[in-house]
């Protein structure tokens, strides 16, 4: 390649990137150019999702479908101001609320989407058995095991934690006393006094999450009814799930800003709940049932 | 005009040889590349913690040059190709026909160390093939006395069965444990070029300016028309003993029996080579490469105190004709093998220490510096221009894929709450994923180059493998972080601690073929 040739190049792509980088920045802040020809400054909300095909709609009108590529949603171009946000999905309750979008800002917000008809499968006791002497009247039934596992994990599900190898390094974590009124999963801490469920950030500020968005104890839950117990909705840390003194169960965000909090009853009523993982168990009488919750 | 400097006197292997001043200027000639690139890593992470909006800002920029550096880069393949397509199309041998040639030899340097017979039978049968005539062949087999006895009796059976199809062929054996010498191929060349001069040239009474030395290694397989283009290319140059010619390797011999990251690692090499062959200011030699005798001798050889005698041997001349000197792009391809072991764990090990020796040519950085700061009779401004291509060159090896592959996600981690709540955040990945996406598009061009390049596909499922060579460069954003930029900063930081490191002779292997 000859010299000039090469210095055509140089100049040609140095130009290029002269006009490209004050675009793409101005456009990473948060600058569009408005219907007028006028630079004006924009926001976001950033909608941290794992369901798949679930449409975001803002002030009606839909933005953005998640898929198998892009689960979190992030919508850009939104002048500040107040929006009604929605988050759908085919056979799932709707989700939705008030959100203030501020220029060169993004608000994340935690959608919790819950089916609307849950899958509930029963665990019995017994696991089907196949007579295969009819003469014998009497025969041993099998107990499954899946059944004596959960109900073992009820029976420790009310002890206080005590690991071998303990989850935190702090000493103020050590502290936590957790048990039937103390809930922890990854930092998030929850805590039941009186009927009143608080939330605490135990790990670094830095890192605190936007649906706590306080490093002081917060109150995020005063119920009418009677709480009788709570834990985390599986295999998530921003919404929780409590029971009622009615046997109503209920999953709530965890999420108290811009005044609003969804909370959507799932199950009529129920003995004893546990949450293990992705999965929710729980007694009605003596039966024992449960709802995956896995994506 | 020479002034007081005195080459020869200079020719370091590394800062330790020196002492007192120029001891701490050679050494921070070798401190200054490695602690540029660490300077650049953990700079990138304190910003990304103490001022992200700076950092993402400087990584979107960055992003953005690196996509249109690529572009030029792809211009220069692209430019290259076409050339080499019609360097291979060419019939040399007719082109020749103008000039007065036949009294040009071929001193061909053969170093070899524990290689087996079929490899270095393989090399010798295709210089029997190459078009030019074999009695202007000086085969120089160059064995190491601490390989021990079985390949030397390998390289006489060799010489036995082809030695008298050649003009001449001298069988050296390079001494152990020379004072003042590192072990490896430039020590070994060395000695046996001068060997070969008593042996062959004097008493032949061959003048030095008729013989041309290609320096191979023993896996290195000439294309017919070679030595031919060789030739003209010699012949036809202004300054003939004033330069050094640059074949394009291509890493053929055993490209089918490779694994696919060995392929595109091997291949990334032959683009890089094929871009610096339209970039001949920024050319050194490099692996297999021709220079004229007379230069070689009146350079003193490959220098034997040091590792990359291949790319040094360049500046040796460079500094001793004053920057006089350059290398002449053959854009005629040499094939070598692609790294390969018995297991594939031993393959990707080979790859790493292959790209640490190559990466470990920023030995001749502080040379090159050094060297300069003695030689007042090259200008300032050549002198500027060739420091600024140096420490690009290993700071971009070093840092370019850890900056785009790794860095762009650290304004978001260490950034802290303040800065994750900013559109800007927010966009950093978007925008660094989708600069990416567009930077990969070159890759079809390098795919395309790599499959013209490689020799004919076997027939049997042929559509599947080419699909399957072309897919393979998915790997690049993988292959040019670890096979690339972290072998290159273990040299640089070895160079700066100065635990200097020895020659690592890459060992052949060749698989059943596909």
């Amino acid at each position: 390649m000859t010299v000039r040739k090469q210095w055509m190049y140089i100049i040609g792509l140095f130009m290029v990137f002269l006009i490209v980088i004050p675009v793409i920045l101005l456009y990473s802040f948060g600058y569009r150019v408005s219907s007028d020809f006028k630079l004006v400054k924009t926001g976001g909300i950033y909608f941290a999702n794992q369901e798949l095909d679930a449409s975001v709609y803002l002030n009606g009108k839909m933005k953005k479908t998640s898929g198998i590529f892009e689960r979190n949603l992030l919508v850009q171009n939104i002048k500040p101001g107040n929006y009604h946000v929605k988050m759908t999905k085919e056979g799932y309750r709707t989700w939705q609320k008030w959100i203030q979008v501020q220029e060169q800002k993004v608000e994340a917000c935690f959608p919790l989407l819950i089916p609307e008809e849950l899958n509930v499968e029963e665990i019995k006791k017994y696991l089907p058995s196949e007579v295969k002497d009819t003469k014998k009247k009497k025969h041993k039934r099998e107990l499954n095991d899946e059944y004596t596992d959960v109900a073992e994990l009820f029976k420790i599900a009310d002890k206080p934690v005590k690991r071998f190898f303990p989850q935190w390094n702090s000493r103020e974590i050590t502290k936590l006393k957790l048990g039937v009124n103390r809930k922890l999963r990854g930092k998030v801490l929850l805590t039941k006094e009186r009927n009143n469920l608080y939330v605490i950030w135990t790990g670094k500020q830095e890192q605190l999450p936007f649906f706590i968005n306080t490093m002081k104890k917060k109150r995020i839950y005063s119920p009418g009814k009677t709480i009788t117990a709570f834990d985390f909705f599986p295999a998530r840390d921003d919404s929780f799930i409590v029971r009622f003194s009615d046997g109503s169960l209920y999953a709530v965000e965890i999420d108290t800003r811009f005044g609003e909090q969804n909370s959507y009853r799932i199950l009529k009523y129920c003995d004893r709940f546990l949450v293990d993982g992705d999965i929710l168990y729980y007694y009605r009488g003596s039966r024992l049932f449960k709802i995956n919750f896995e994506i | 005009m020479s002034g007081d400097y005195i080459y020869e006197k200079w020719r370091i292997g590394k800062g330790s040889e020196l002492s007192g001043l120029d001891y701490i200027r050679y050494r921070f000639w070798e401190i200054l590349p490695g602690a540029f690139s660490w300077g650049t890593i953990i700079g990138a992470f304190i910003a990304s913690w103490l001022v992200p909006v700076y950092a993402a800002i400087f990584i979107i920029a960055f992003d953005v040059f690196w996509l249109l550096k690529t572009a030029y880069l792809s211009l220069h393949l692209k430019e290259n190709w076409k050339r080499i397509k019609e360097h291979m199309n060419t019939n040399w041998v007719d082109k020749l026909v103008h000039f007065k040639y036949e009294h040009i030899y071929h001193m061909i340097m053969l170093p070899f160390y524990k290689e087996g017979e079929d490899i270095i039978e393989k090399t010798l049968v295709s210089l029997l093939e190459s078009k030019y005539n074999h009695k202007k062949f000086i085969i120089v087999l160059a064995g190491e006395e601490r390989a021990g006895k079985e390949p030397l009796e390998i390289a006489r059976k060799m010489k036995k069965k082809y030695g008298k199809k050649f003009g001449h062929f001298v069988l050296t054996v390079h001494p152990d444990g020379i004072e003042g010498e590192l072990a490896g191929k430039g020590s070994n060349i060395a000695y046996a070029a001068n060997q070969a001069r008593i042996e062959v040239l004097d008493k032949k009474k061959i003048p030095y300016e008729d013989v041309l030395v290609s320096a191979f290694d023993i896996d290195t397989i000439v294309y017919d028309q070679y030595f031919p283009c060789l030739t003209w290319m010699y012949l036809a140059s202004e300054k003939p003993d004033r330069t050094s010619f640059q074949p394009v390797p291509v890493f053929n011999n055993n490209i089918f029996e490779a694994p696919a990251v060995s392929r595109v690692v091997a291949y990334s090499g032959t683009f890089w080579q094929m871009v610096q062959q339209e970039r001949q200011k920024r050319l050194a030699t490099f692996s297999s490469h021709s220079v004229p005798f007379s230069t070689l001798y009146e350079v003193g050889y490959w220098q034997s105190n040091m590792m990359s005698e291949d790319s040094r041997i360049f500046w040796n001349c460079y500094m001793k004709y004053n920057g006089d000197y350059l290398v002449t792009p053959m854009s005629y391809p040499v094939s070598m093998d692609a790294n390969l072991a018995p297991s594939f764990r031993q393959t990707m090990k080979n790859i790493y220490k292959q790209q640490q020796r190559w990466s470990y040519g920023v030995e001749n950085f502080a040379y090159i510096m050094f060297n300069f700061s003695k030689n007042k009779n090259i200008s300032r401004w050549e002198k500027f221009k060739i420091f600024l291509v140096n420490l690009d060159g290993y700071w971009s090896l070093a840092t370019n894929p850890i900056i785009i592959f790794v860095l762009g996600w650290m304004p978001v981690l260490l950034g802290g709450r303040e800065f994750n709540t900013t559109m800007l955040s927010y966009n950093l990945p978007y925008i660094t994923r989708d600069i990416m996406m567009i930077t990969m598009t070159n890759l079809i061009l390098s795919s395309m180059v790599a499959v013209s390049l490689m020799p004919v596909i076997p027939e049997e499922g042929a559509k599947t493998k080419k699909l399957y060579h072309k897919l393979q460069w998915l790997l690049v954003p993988f292959t040019i972080t670890i096979f690339g930029a972290i072998p290159a900063i273990d040299a640089q930081t070895r160079l700066m601690f100065g635990k200097y490191m020895g020659f690592w002779v890459t060992p052949k292997h060749r698989g059943t073929s596909e």
